[in-house]
């Protein structure tokens, strides 16, 4: 019995253990460093010149920046809703998502936090915020949220990482020598003694506790950056659901989308089973399902009034200059998914991965609808201005930066797949042999 | 012959006959321009003239932008030129008495205006002419138990002396900071013999500011003789109003030092609990590595759970 649990754990092992890139990884991570590249090229230009280089102006003064911010706030609640409300119900398929939830939220709240910088265009003034902050300022509560669910997810991938830091170490001979002390530095102390075990799953269980009104107070908070304002579109009280909601559909969206991607690279088919999609693709469909009603409440109740100064940008969202983009997010993000996703075929791998990305890029599409259009209908009609002040497309250093901003964040989650397990060894082996005592 | 060469005159004749009544036909005739010329004594400020040019077109009237006009003191010649004033979107202009002409001023009582146009293709040009003569309001208030008085003298000057001036218009108005308002009940009161008007001030409950003055104005207004003269006195007739400053407040619109306590209460206790957890953690890190760093064989405490993880 106990050599079936050592064979099978040294199988789980193998199995998971990070793998060096082949020529497809290679190739992937070039073109993210390419694109993070120009990215960078792009915001080197914008620190010499200043925020010229971009096509904000006097009205439009939040563009891609912004909802690109809203974008990776959104999907860095993944973290909360796998890791911490999953573990928290004791829902055991969820182990091997954990930490694709984790780094996917890592990622997201790092670039998140940078995308604001170079919003700012001044990027050395940051220190006003900590020096001549306001409490008063709901920018203030969200430097405040971020920087404290960074700390909270850091933490979450930290500690359940311990126990497979020493398999790794152990693994000496399937690792580079520059991994190995990468490995020894951090958790050559972790020896999995009762006393240990026992503090890191408390402080698991603490953090999966505290996490969750964290993640919900950081996409509140952002949301109401623009609910305590009074312009149409943003002047809404739906706003801190709607947004909490379209962020656990973001993150579910995109963890699928890296579970098949994971799945197929480092085939992990039994690991990431097509339960793991069947369960996932409810979870999708009942997101979507609850953000879709959100979105009916964001948009038919202003309609239904037709307030004169939310007509405006009411009638260009639906059959205006932005009626292709908003009916194409609301089709992508909700209701192609749904109808994939509610039947079993629907739910297997290839159907959700498709479903993921729909979300995924609808989501994308669905902030940059919530930022841009209200800004282009102030309460005052724009007159006697240039032309170009009444619309807004990013310039090619905006989409640069933009793209950039997504390809760092992809290059971590690469980077991290490299280095570390993206499913968790130790609780698959524990797991595992749960499975077979019984 | 004859006949069909009649007949082509005689249609021509009736052609240009027709033709006589399209207006486009005759010559396009200018409107006379309206030239009106103001002149004005502010307060503690120097004599103005202000030019109002005007034209009158299908019974409106229309200011005429940019009208250059030349105004003179006393006669039309270059040295007693006080400004060239080319007129705004409003048709107005203003020029004041330049110190080189302060002499010419104080040599007599009497001084003639003269507002000369230059020629403008948009209208028949026009010269118009007003004498003034030096005068002042004087202003006075008294205030008793049951009454406020304001006597407000006009006087005219008459060889270096000022002499008062009966049956003047007067009007006596308090300032307000979107207009003026009555001082009294009545709209304007005429000068007696010496060249006086007394006026009641009953407005008891008008506001004034922070330490209860209002202003007291008195004027006379398009006086064929004196123009527009004007005077003020502040007078301490009105309430205080105390404007409460909403920044000096704790609210969520005012200052990072005037944060609301409750916020700053609910915000701290929110941070530090949070954070509060993030440091225990982080000290159970540390105690984590304490652990694994002390020497098994020593710590009878450390017991290692059989490590089904490792390979064989």
């Amino acid at each position: 019995m106990e050599k079936t649990l050592s064979s099978s754990a040294e199988k789980i092992t193998q199995d998971l253990l990070p793998q060096p890139f082949g020529r497809r990884g290679k190739i992937w991570t070039a073109i993210l460093l390419a694109i993070s590249l120009v990215g960078l090229i792009a915001y080197i230009r914008q620190l010499d010149k200043g925020l010229v280089v971009t096509n904000m102006g006097d009205y439009v003064s939040w563009g891609i920046y912004i909802s690109n911010f809203v974008f990776f706030v959104a999907i860095s609640l993944v973290g909360s809703l796998i890791t911490a409300i999953l573990r928290l119900a004791d829902v055991k398929w969820s182990t091997p998502l954990t930490r694709i939830a984790e780094i996917i939220a890592v990622s997201a709240i790092v670039f998140a936090s940078l995308i604001i910088i170079v919003d700012m265009g001044r990027p050395e003034r940051f220190w006003y915020l900590l020096v001549y902050g306001r409490l008063q300022s709901p920018i203030m509560w969200d430097v405040i949220v971020i920087g404290t669910y960074f700390v909270i997810s850091m933490l979450l991938l930290y500690f359940p990482l311990l126990p497979d830091l020493k398999i790794l170490i152990k693994a000496k001979a399937k690792t580079t020598s520059v991994l190995h002390r990468l490995y020894k530095f951090l958790g050559s102390f972790w020896k999995g003694t009762e006393k240990q075990e026992s503090i890191n799953n408390k402080a698991i269980n603490i953090l999966a506790i505290i996490i969750i009104p964290v993640a919900f107070s950081i996409h509140t908070v952002t949301s109401w950056l623009f609910a305590t304002t009074y312009r149409p579109g943003w002047d809404s009280t739906n706003f801190g659901a709607y947004f909490v909601s379209g962020a656990f559909l973001v993150g579910a969206g995109a963890v699928v989308v890296a579970m098949y991607i994971f799945r197929k690279s480092y085939k992990l088919e039994k690991y990431i089973t097509d339960f793991h999609f069947d369960k996932m693709g409810k979870v999708l469909v009942l997101l979507a399902l609850l953000y879709l009603y959100f979105n009916l409440n964001e948009y038919l109740v202003p309609a239904f009034k037709m307030k004169k100064a939310e007509e405006l940008h009411l009638m260009s969202l639906f059959t205006g200059e932005f009626a292709v983009m908003f009916w194409t997010a609301i089709m992508l993000s909700m209701v192609i998914p749904i109808f994939i996703l509610l039947f079993k075929n629907g739910r297997k791998p290839l159907p959700m991965f498709i479903a993921g990305c729909l979300v995924v890029i609808g989501a994308w599409f669905k902030r940059y609808l919530i930022v841009t259009p209200t800004m282009l209908h102030p309460f005052l009609p724009m007159k006697d201005v240039p032309e170009k002040f009444m619309h807004y497309f990013p310039s090619w250093e905006e989409w640069a930066i933009a793209m950039g901003s997504l390809a760092g964040a992809l290059l971590i989650i690469t980077f991290f797949v490299r280095i570390f397990p993206i499913i968790p060894i130790h609780e698959t082996i524990t797991e595992e042999h749960e499975k077979d005592s019984k | 012959m004859k006949r069909i060469l009649n007949n082509h005159i005689k249609t021509i004749f009736f052609g240009l006959f027709l033709l006589s009544f399209n207006p486009g036909f005759g010559q396009d005739e200018k409107p006379d321009l309206i030239l009106n010329l103001i002149y004005s004594l502010p307060a503690s400020h120097v004599p103005e003239l202000v030019v109002q040019t005007r034209i009158k077109v299908e019974r409106r009237f229309e200011n005429i932008k940019g009208a250059k006009v030349h105004v003179y003191m006393d006669e039309v010649a270059e040295a007693n030129l006080l400004g060239t004033i080319v007129t705004s979107e409003k048709g107005l202009g203003k020029v004041f008495i330049p110190a080189r002409l302060q002499e010419v001023w104080k040599q007599s009582d009497k001084h003639k205006f003269i507002a000369e146009v230059e020629k403008d293709p948009r209208f028949i040009e026009t010269t118009v002419e007003i004498e003034i003569g030096k005068a002042r309001l004087v202003l006075d208030h008294s205030s008793g138990e049951e009454e406020k008085m304001v006597t407000v003298r006009l006087e005219e000057k008459k060889a270096e002396e000022w002499v008062p001036v009966p049956e003047q218009e007067v009007k006596v108005l308090v300032k307000r900071s979107m207009g003026n308002i009555l001082f009294g009940e009545d709209e304007s009161y005429t000068t007696d013999e010496n060249g006086e008007i007394e006026a009641e001030f009953k407005r008891s409950n008008l506001l004034g500011d922070s330490i209860g003055n209002i202003t007291i104005i008195a004027r006379t207004e398009d006086n064929e003789l004196y123009g527009n003269i004007y005077a003020e006195e502040i007078v301490p007739w009105g309430k205080p109003v105390i404007f409460e400053n909403i920044l000096d407040k704790r609210t969520l619109w005012s200052t990072s030092e005037k944060t609301p306590f409750w916020l700053l209460f609910l915000a701290s206790a929110i941070f530090f609990s949070v954070w509060g957890a993030l440091i225990y953690l982080v000290w159970q890190l540390f105690i984590i590595i304490k652990l694994g760093n002390s020497k098994q064989d020593d710590d009878p405490d450390l017991k290692t759970i059989q490590d089904k993880s490792v390979p064989a």
